[in-house]
Parts: C-alpha cells; structure tokens; sequence
C-alpha cells in the first residue's frame, strides 16, 4: 500500500503536467491557481477520509509445531548408553541423531548390550575400525520413520524396514539404493529387531524413538547361497543344491541363483550332513557304495529339486516369528494341490516342522516324526537358516 | 475474414450511399445556430422539431441545424435537449438565420428512459428501479473506461476478471460470466453464444458512441426473454443523424505503478468516432477504440483443497504442502496418491515394500505448477470497430444496417481462468424503427481464437516437458531415498520434488515459450485451445398497437423474437458428437398499460410466453404499479417474473478439468452410460444419482420503491424488492463406478459435475437508498447504498450469491465551475463489505475494499476539446473483486479528447 503522503505527492506532477499543455492560456491558468487548492483539499479529505484496503490475503505456510523434548543423542546422554553414545560419537553419526529435522527409529544396545555383544568396554569401542562399527550402528537406525510398538506388525512374516547401511549407493539399477534391512516384529508387549529382543520400547526423541535392545544387531555379511556352500557342516545340503540346479523340473529356477539374490528373503530349513545320509540311508542309496555328498547324484535331479526346494520360505522369519502352535506354511515348491505344505509346531525355543514324507514305519503303520531345529536364526544377506536335524520330504 | 466482410460491407455501402442524390422539392429551409447563454458554447445534438409534426433534425457538432420542409412560415420550432431548458421559437421568416440561446438547466431526474416499459418515459416515473448515466456523465467520470461507470450505481456488483473484463450484476449472483444478468447493446443481446458470458467489456461500443446506459434491476424476462433474472443492462449508441462529426480520444495512463506484480507501465485507450449528416435521409457513422495496456495480476496464492468441484482455501505452501495446488497457480490441480506409484515400486523391489507399507496410506502429491503470472498473456487489449448505416425510408421510418466487431486478449474467469487471446467477436445487425414499430434481424457471430483454457494448458504442459508417468516415479524414488536417509517428512518431500523437477523449464525461458506456446495451440484435451466458432440468429418485432391503431383508453405493446443457437467447438468445449447443435427458442411478449384516477395512478400489465427447443414452455407475467401523490413523486411496485434455460453450456458442455464437467441434456447422460449404470454421491455413497430432467430456473420478485424530486435539487431514490427463485440451476459432483456400486468391485470410478436443478426454493433480498443533491455553483454531491441478502439455503448448497450485504458509493463533484464554467472535477468513494466468494473455480471469502476514484476536467472551448486527469484506485490500494480474479491496482490517466459531444 502507497503510503497517502505519495499520493499527494503524485497528485501536484499531474496538475504540473497538465499546467505545461494549456499555458498558453492566461484565464485558464488563473482558474487553476484558483481552484486547485479546493481541488487538493478534496483529494486530500478523501485520502483520510478512507482507510487502506487490508492487506490481500497471501498463503499461510503449513506450520509444523517445533519438535519438542530431547533428541535421540541427548537421549543417548543416558547413564546406560556410554558405550552406545562412544560408538555413535566415534561413527560420526552424532550430528545426525542430533538433528531436530532429521527423524529416526533407533535401535539401541545399552551397555549391558554392548557387554553381552562381546565388548566389554569403551576403550574396545575405540580401536574398531571406523568403517565398521559405523556399519554396525547404521544397522541399528531406521530412517524417515517413527516407529513406535503399537504400529509394528504382530503378523507373520514380520517386517522387514530399510536400515541406514547402505550396501549399494542409488545407481540406475537400484534406484534408491540398497539399504540392508532390519526385521522388526512384535507379538503382543515384545518386540523384536531381528532375533534380538527389545527390552525398553517406545523412548521418544523431538527427532524419533528409540527401542533399546538386548544385543547389538549383528548386520549380515553374506548369503544364503555363500554360507551353504562355504559352510563344511552343510557339504550334503550343497551337493544336493548343486544336483537340483543340473536339471530342475520343467519351467522351475535354478536354486542357487535365488539363494545368492541379495534382494530376496528367504527362511532355509538346512538340514545337517547327518540328516542327509540318514534319508540317504533309507532310501538305499548305500547299496552303490559309501554314502557321501555325491550319492545325491543317484537321485533323479528334478526330486531333489523338490526336495532342496521344499526346505526353502519365500519370507525370512527368525524363529521368534513364527507363529506359535501348529501351522501349515509353504515352502517355495508352492501349495496344495500340486505340493503340500510344511507342517510346524512352535513352541518356543523349540520349533520343529515336517513334511508329509516324514514318516516312520511302525508294526502298528506309518507314524510321522518332526524334524527338530538345533540352532536357529543364523542370519544372511537375504534371509535366514535354521539348522534342521533331519530332512523334509514333501511326500 | 468471415466476420470481417459484413463489417466491410457497409462501409463500402456507406461510401455508395453518400453519393446518392435525392431529389429535392420547393420548400423552405429554416437555418440556425444554437449556444449556451452563459458560456457562448455552440451546443451540438440539440433536437429542433417543427411543432406539431415529425420534422425536425438535430444541431450537428458546430450547434448548427437546418430543417427543409413543405411546410410554410409561420410555425414554432421546438428546441430541446438534456441540460438545457426547453426553448419555443417561432418562426415567422425563412430568410435569416436563427440565433437561439440555450440556458442550461438541472437535469436531476429529467431524463428519458425507455428499458422499463420499452417506450421512453421520465425516469422519476419508472415502475421499475433502473439507473441511468449518459454520455454528459461519460465526459466527466473519472473511470477509465465508460463500462466501469455501472459500478458507482447503486446495487451493482462488478467483478473484474481482467482490465478488460468486467461483469456487472445486480441482486446478486455475482460472477465473470453472469447467466442471469442479460446485457443488451443497441437491441442486441451479446452473450456470446459458445462462452456465455456478455462481451460488453469487449466488443460493446466505443466510448464516443455511447449515448446511455441504463439498468434495470430485478427480473426482467416479461420484456427481454429468458435470462433477466436479475437484471439487464442496456447500451444505447448514438444516432450518427443526432451526433455528428469526428471526435477522437487519446487517453494515456499509467498502471502497477509500485511494480508490485509488474513493472511499471502504460496504458492507452484510443478512440475515434466520425458521423455524418450526408442529406435529410441518410447518416452514416464509423468508430474504433484500442484498449491496451499490461493486465491486473491474479496473485491469489493460497491453498485450495479440491473436492470435485468443491473445495476451500487451507493454509499450506508449495514449502509446506506435498498437495499444494495455488489459487492462481496451474499445472499443480494434476494430483495422485502417491502410495499407488510407492506400491508399484515395492511390486519391483520387493525389500521395499515394508517400508513403503509403513508409510500413511493416502500421501497426496501434486505436481509443481505455475504462477498465472507466467503463464498468462500479460498483455491486454481490446480492439473495436463499428459502422452504421441509417436511412431515413419516411420521417418516421428509419433503416439502420450496422455492424460491431471486436477482437482482443482477455482474461475470463469460469470453471477456470481461460486467456481469450485473440478472441473475435462480431454482431450484425438490420434494424426498421418507426414511431409504433420496430423489426430487428442480428447476428452473433463468436471465434474464440486462440483462446485456451490456463489450467488445462499448463498441466498440458507439464506432461509435454515430463509426463507424470515419469515425474512421479522419479518423485518417488527420491522421496523414498531422502526418508531412509534419515530426512523428515517435508524434507523428503521436497527433496523429491526437486529431484523430479529437474529439467522443469524456467518462466519464461526459451524453452518454456515453445513448449507453451505448443500446447496452447493444441485443441482440448491434449492441448489447451478452444476451438469455438459458435453463432447466435436473432429476429424481433415489436408493435405499439395503440399508437396504430389510435386506440385512446390504453397503451397496448405486442411483441415476439425467435433466436437460434448454433454451438459449434469442434469437441473442445460441447459435446463432440452431436456438433454442431443448434437450440432454439421463441418468444411473444404483450403489454398494456393505463393511467387511471386523472393519472394519479398508472398501472402496466406484461406477459411473455417463451419455448425452448429442449425444454417447456413459460410463462411469464409482469404487472407494475406506479402511484403520483404529489408531482415529483412517485411510489412504484412491480411483481415481476423471469426465469432461464440453462446456459448453453449448462445443456451441452462436455469438458474434462480433472473431472468431466458435463451439460444436462440427455444425450451427454447416455454418452457416459449415466442412465444404465447412475452415479453416487460421492460424500454418501448410499445416494444414487439418477437421470432427471432440468427445467428451466425462475424467479418471481416483489418489489416497493420511491423515487421523488424534492426542490428541485434532492433526487431521492430508494427500493425493496424480494425474490424467490425455483429450479435454482446448479451443479452436484457425482461419482461413476465401473463395477456399477461402491465396495470392493467398484472398479475404476469416474467424476461427473452434473447440472441440476436444486431441491427448495432460495430467497433473496434487498433494499437500496440513493440520495443526489445539485448545490450552488454546480456542485453536486450524491451517494448511495443497498444491500442483497441471501435467505436460509440448506447446508452444502452453493448458490454462488456472492454479494456482499451492504455496499455503498458517495461522490461529489462539479460539471463546470470558475468563472467561465471550464473546469469540473468529479470525486468516488465506494466501498463493499466482505462477502462469501463460491464459483467453480474457486471457494473463499472476498476481503471487504474501498477505492476512491477521481478526476479533473479542463475545458479548452477555442479547441472544442476537453482535456482530463483521472484517477481509478487513487490511493493505489489492490483490491480484488472476487476470490481468483486478479489484484486491481491504481490507473493513471491524461486524455484529450477532442469534439466529444
């Protein structure tokens, strides 16, 4: 709004101006002289006579209230967070967790973790690598979300969220990069990230929430594919994988590929050497000599196919996911009516699960048995083994 | 070319005809000059008749007449003309030329109208409320233009939807493009046909042709047809036989003069006018105007939140909302949820889709738009050309051929913001006027140019320089990137909407010209271009069967018109398989009047019937009383009816603007199978739609009013008047369902903005007071207020009233003071209250804003001109006349106008 004094201030250019056109005239200009001052006084009288138009309305910006409370870092200012507050400091990620614009979900091991982790003080912390134990704790943090109990999922499979490691940057083919993910499940008040309990939920920050954890959350280094191969106590399982891959079954993936996909999430019921020779046994295959990894090759290739394939979940569940009590989930041979599901009794720490195949016989008939997990949650790149005391038989 | 050779045509006749010789019998001819008494000014357009007769002519633009008749000396000639006291001289010898003074006079509440009961009678005995300005108040006003005058009457409401476009109303239902107000330009209606809305602003007369304006508030159907409802306005140009000569006009401003929207910049208004008298019989007269200047900016910013054709401004910022979509900012009403395209990318990247599940199931995202600024022609002009032919068949018989053409860029607001650039328009006209008869044949011939339509043009352009199809992956990729990496939400947000900007084309730049300038030539729906060649046929006659006929005891008018549509947009405005679509109507309209009790009371009766093609036919009957107590006073009621058939686009429009704005007529139901599979509600999907046919709106109003000279100084003016209308025509959102119902097999669901009639009936009303006083030494001060109400209307209901509920005007001026009368100055202030804003394009509340308007004249006799300094929105103090339209700054201006009578 033009002030009222530049008004006035124009108004007198305008009379000059006109005053130029017509000073020829001498009656005219005397009638000017006259009558322009009643002219200025009307002009005037109107200029306080109204006030200014209010101000045009102009868009309001959306104000969100300033996020209030401490951040995730004074958080971690805590008397049970020195080692978590060291590693974070020395990772540099303290800037970031002390951000008020920045949101995270952080997963944090106090000290007690941090022991019961396998280090057993700071001065520990200080002679990791950088680069590593930077790794490790982008393990622990979530980014863009605030994720309190009540919005973790209770159902099977749990969810898997992106953590802050990156293992591949954004690139055309993996556009928003790679960040290796985090489980997080809760069944009722207890929450998991990965196998590793939560034992303080819901900490809020002005910039997040922090769950602290039992453990550090180990990140996964390799596959499923490489452990199995790599792993000597799974020498038979790896045979057989390679014996499924010489000829699956009509219009069926090669195995080993998937179980390589770092993309994937898979949960791989791994049966020992033992389990394999004792099913090798069974089936006689020791008539042709010493039963070893390569007694696989007897077998037709699209069975064992099925049967290497019958041991695989298309999700990755830690065994504290799955649902309690008696179930049927397929494996990635699929469902009924072309294959039958895995049949599971959960009853935490024990799970055990059988196949339709897995049968004893008896004088009083055939009587099924449960093959049962001796060790659970090894965690992968894109899933998770369970070691199994025997091997599934879809039929 | 096509709209342009029936224009040439009658100049060319024009040159024919002024080389034609009549043939001239013995007689005599009375010459003589006429001039003001106090100043010594030739007066000019002054009426000389031979008493008792129909001869008679007018003082041409030097005051000088002459009258040749058969008639012998002695006789009387009578001299009269608005201004000026009436003068009988009589003439006894043909020989000398007369030297006839003039004093000047009052003319409060002397002059002649003839809209409120189509036969001309004094305004203060009007039975209707009606307003009138002519071309004396013309010369004067401190508006910048003639059409603004309208706004200083009392109860009208002006909204300006760009320098040159402007809508008044009055009774409210204020909006750019009024279909319940007709305006009427030398007997023509000029609704254009395709677009609806009146091009008065556009292709209306020049300034120098004006000769009146009058207003008629309040329903107006009994006299003028369908499409009066609350009122008509109605420009009169000036016979080239009564005004005579060249005039011109060179108006000069200057605008945005604090560079707030734009750089400071010049206005022109430049008009020319030249008439001629060739013989007794025939005058001919040619006139052109150019508007140009850079336009108002419409800077409205804020949030609106959409709702199909619904929708109210929230706070938010492109900063501060994913979903902002700017009142005056285009492209950014292109919107999805952008879960769909999160989903799409966790079905590819399977470890994704945890966490895109986590996030909130509906994240709205709209693409970045841009500012009307950028995208609008800002330069405005208006461009006319006119011509008249008038023939003399008898003294009292006169044929006019005339033609009004007009071109320009604009900018109108309707469903949207449409730049009508280049924008043609053209009305031809044969005309008979005799004293008891009258018979008129024109034509509305409408190109809309290259006329587009901002929204669908910019977000036309969006997709032209990246399609959505990718925008908003690339949107989503990023946002995803920024949130895991930690980012807040509006950071994310951001973030990813700078990534998938990249490459957006900056205002202005190269680039952005030829990617616009593109897609503004590409028809709809790909494109933003209308192709809109619609045309209206007119034919009206009207007959005072008591002047004929002799018949004594009353006044008896009949009358009758027929008109035809022909809508023709190629399938980018109408539906596009049943073009071209021609609508007819037909209408006959009668009159009777009588004065009873010695002329103590007078009272009129009118009734028209009116038939639509595609609709019933109407009646609708009129009776006004007016009532004499004392001389100079009079009480007026009127009952009046009126009513509408839904625009032309309201019956064929078939448009989609982000949903498919459709027309009532049946066949547009049947294109999108409505009928079989009927829409729902889409606020209560319990509700379905089904197929009804509109009937056309009406309104009936009551109306009270006085209007007295006291003292001969003190006009008074003051009316109340209550309307009801039925059949209100609106529009409802409907939502379509593939799958034929709401639920989990609905399937993909289309929106529909339906015409309908509203259920109930919606009250109004008002009242108005105007008080003029003439003081001494030809001062004069005035002012008046009214106010329009809007009854109880159910919730939900939009009427798009929009009227504010008080609004007044004062004004002081003087036409002439000093001791030779030279200098005039004229001074207004109006003011409006804030009222609720509800259009299809957009829903606010409209601030409440005064402005002071003002000017000094300066006579130069020795030059016959006047030259004026003026002033519209002194104080500079933006202003908006309704919620979208653009912010109305102050406009400076000097203008010499030379012969302008």
């Amino acid at each position: 709004m033009k002030s009222p004094r530049t008004l006035v201030h124009q108004a007198p250019m305008i009379i000059w101006g006109f005053h130029v056109t017509i000073k020829k005239n001498k009656h005219m200009k005397k009638f000017i002289n006259k009558w322009k001052n009643l002219a200025f006084v009307l002009l005037a009288s109107a200029t306080t006579l109204v006030a200014c138009n209010k101000d045009l309305p102009v868009a309001e910006p959306i104000v969100t209230p300033p996020p209030t409370g401490s951040s995730i870092m004074t958080l971690l200012d805590g008397p049970s967070y020195t080692f978590m507050k060291a590693a974070v400091t020395r990772a540099g990620l303290n800037t970031a967790l002390a951000n008020a614009n920045n949101t995270y979900t952080v997963f944090a091991p106090n000290d007690a973790a941090f022991i019961a982790s396998g280090i057993p003080s700071i001065a520990v912390i200080n002679t990791l690598p950088v680069p590593t134990l930077t790794a490790i704790l982008n393990y622990h943090i979530i980014g863009g979300q605030v994720l309190n109990s009540p919005q973790i999922s209770e159902k099977y499979p749990n969810m898997y969220l992106q953590s802050s490691l990156m293992v591949a940057p954004p690139s055309a083919a993996l556009p928003s990069g790679y960040r290796m993910p985090i489980g997080v499940s809760r069944r009722g008040a207890n929450v998991w990230a990965n196998n590793i309990p939560v034992t303080a939920a819901n900490i809020g920050a002005s910039n997040g929430v922090v769950h602290t954890v039992a453990r550090l959350v180990a990140p996964p280094d390799s596959t499923l594919g490489a452990i199995i191969t790599r792993d000597p106590s799974y020498s038979y399982l790896a045979a057989a994988l390679a014996r499924a891959d010489a000829g699956p079954p009509p219009g069926a993936p090669m195995l080993t590929p998937l179980l390589n996909n770092a993309l994937a999430n898979f949960t791989v019921f791994a049966p020992t050497n033992a389990a394999f020779i004792a099913v090798y046994t069974a089936l006689g295959l020791g008539a042709a000599g010493p039963i070893t990894e390569a007694s696989v090759n007897l077998l037709p290739s699209a069975t064992v196919w099925s049967i290497v394939a019958y041991h695989v979940q298309g999700v990755r569940a830690f065994a504290v996911n799955l649902p309690a009590g008696d179930n049927q989930i397929n494996s990635i041979l699929g469902g009924p009516p072309t294959a039958p599901p895995q049949i599971f009794r959960v009853a935490l720490p024990s799970v055990q699960v059988r196949g339709p195949g897995n049968v004893v016989p008896t004088p009083g008939g055939p009587v099924s048995f449960y093959a049962n997990v001796v060790a659970a949650d090894k965690h992968a790149i894109n899933g998770v083994i369970h070691r199994l005391d025997a091997v599934l038989l879809p039929q | 070319m096509r709209k342009v050779l029936p224009l040439l045509s009658v100049l060319v006749l024009s040159g024919l005809f002024s080389k034609v010789a009549f043939a001239q019998e013995t007689s005599t001819t009375i010459r003589g000059n006429v001039t003001n008494t106090a100043s010594k000014e030739t007066v000019s357009s002054v009426s000389v008749v031979i008493k008792g007769t129909d001869i008679g002519t007018y003082t041409d633009d030097k005051g000088n007449f002459s009258i040749t008749t058969k008639q012998k000396p002695p006789f009387t000639l009578v001299i009269t003309s608005i201004g000026f006291e009436p003068k009988e001289i009589e003439v006894t010898n043909a020989s000398a030329p007369l030297a006839i003074t003039l004093a000047s006079s009052s003319s409060l509440g002397q002059e002649v109208v003839v809209s409120a009961t189509r036969t001309p009678s004094r305004i203060l005995e009007s039975p209707v409320s009606i307003e009138r300005f002519g071309n004396a108040n013309i010369r004067s006003s401190p508006a910048a233009n003639y059409y603004d005058m309208v706004v200083n009457m009392k109860g009208v409401d002006f909204v300006s939807s760009s320098l040159t476009f402007k809508t008044p109303t009055t009774r409210g239902f204020a909006g750019s493009g009024n279909t319940r107000f007709l305006q009427i330009m030398d007997g023509m209606d000029n609704q254009a046909p395709g677009l609806n809305f009146s091009v008065g602003s556009v292709i209306g007369l020049t300034e120098l042709d004006v000769e009146s304006v009058e207003l008629l508030q309040g329903a107006s159907s009994a006299l003028y047809g369908p499409g009066g409802m609350n009122g008509t306005i109605f420009i009169n140009s000036k016979n080239p036989f009564k005004y005579q000569g060249l005039s011109f006009q060179i108006k000069t401003g200057i605008m945005h003069l604090d560079s707030k929207n734009r750089d400071v910049s010049p206005y022109y208004n430049w008009a020319v006018r030249w008439a001629k008298q060739v013989n007794d019989k025939f005058a001919f007269k040619i006139g052109s105007e150019l508007i140009q200047a850079k336009d108002w900016v419409a800077d409205d910013y804020r949030n609106y939140q959409r709702n199909g054709s619904l929708g109210n401004i929230v706070p938010g910022t492109r900063d501060t909302d994913p979903n902002y979509d700017g009142v005056n900012v285009y492209g950014d009403e292109t919107t999805i949820n952008l879960r769909g395209v999160l989903n799409s990318i966790g079905g590819s990247i399977p470890p994704l889709l945890d966490y895109i599940n986590t996030l909130p199931a509906n994240i709205p995202v709209s693409r970045t738009g841009y500012n009307e600024v950028d995208v609008v022609d800002p330069n405005t002009k208006v461009f006319k050309l006119s011509g008249a032919l008038h023939y003399k068949l008898k003294p009292n018989l006169e044929a006019v051929l005339a033609g009004h053409w007009g071109t320009g860029n604009s900018v109108y607001t309707g469903t949207q913001r449409y730049s009508l650039r280049e924008f043609k328009i053209g009305q031809y006209k044969f005309e008979l006027n005799a004293k008891n008869w009258f018979f008129r044949a024109f034509t509305t011939q409408e190109n809309s140019g290259e006329s587009h339509d901002l929204t669908v043009t910019t977000r036309n352009f969006n997709e032209q320089w990246k399609p959505s199809s990718t925008w908003y992956p690339q949107y989503a990729f990023t946002y995803l990137n920024a949130k895991m990496a930690g980012q807040n939400d509006m950071a994310a947000h951001n973030l990813a909407r700078a990534g998938a900007d990249v490459g957006r084309p900056a205002p202005r730049s190269q680039q952005f010209n030829d990617i616009f300038n593109r897609v503004r030539s590409i028809p709809i729906p790909v494109g933003g271009l209308f192709l809109d060649k619609s045309d209206m046929y007119w034919l009206e006659g009207q007959m005072n069967i008591s002047g004929l006929a002799k018949i004594k005891w009353a006044d008896i008018l009949v009358g009758g018109n027929y008109r035809q549509f022909v809508l023709n947009s190629q399938g980018t405005l109408f539906m596009k398989e049943a073009e071209k679509i021609k609508i007819n109507e037909v209408g006959a309209y009668a009159q009777i009047s009588k004065d009873l009790f010695n002329n103590f009371l007078r009272i009129t009766a009118s009734g028209r019937y009116d038939k639509n093609g595609n609709f019933d036919g109407r009646f609708t009957p009129r009776i006004t009383a007016v009532l004499k107590p004392a001389k100079n006073h009079n009480i007026r009621f009127s009952y009046q009816t009126a009513y509408r058939f839904p625009s032309t686009q309201q019956q064929w429009i078939d448009l989609n603007v982000g949903y498919r704005l459709m027309g009532e007529n049946k066949q547009l139901w049947e294109k999108y199978n409505l009928i079989e599979n009927a829409p729902y509600n889409p606020n209560n999907t319990s509700e379905r739609i089904r197929y009804t046919k509109t009937s056309p709106e009406s309104v009936t109003s009551f109306e009270l009013g006085y209007k007295a000279l006291i003292g001969g100084k003190l006009l008074v003016d003051a009316y109340g008047y209550l309307g009801e209308y039925t059949d209100f025509l609106s529009r409802r959102d409907a939502v379509q369902f593939s799958g034929g119902a709401p639920g989990a097999n609905q399937g993909t669901s289309s929106l529909f903005s339906l015409v309908v009639n509203a259920p109930g009936k919606v009250k109004t009303s008002g009242w108005g007071l105007s008080l003029d006083y003439t003081l001494p030494a030809g001062f004069r001060i005035g002012g008046n207020v009214s106010s329009d109400i809007l009854g109880d209307v159910p919730d939900g209901f939009r009427t798009f009233f929009n009227s504010p509920k008080y609004r007044t005007n004062l004004m002081v001026g003087n036409d002439g003071f000093g001791r030779k009368k030279l200098v005039g100055f004229n001074l207004t202030w109006r003011w409006q209250d804030e009222t609720t804003w509800q259009s299809d394009f957009v829903n606010g509340q409209l601030q409440a804003f005064n402005i002071v308007d003002a000017s000094v004249n300066f006579k130069v006799p020795k030059m016959n001109s006047l030259v004026k300094v003026g002033a519209n929105n002194l104080l500079n103090s933006y202003y908006r006349t309704g919620v979208g339209n653009p912010s109305i700054g102050g406009l400076y201006y000097v203008s010499f106008a030379f012969n302008v009578l």
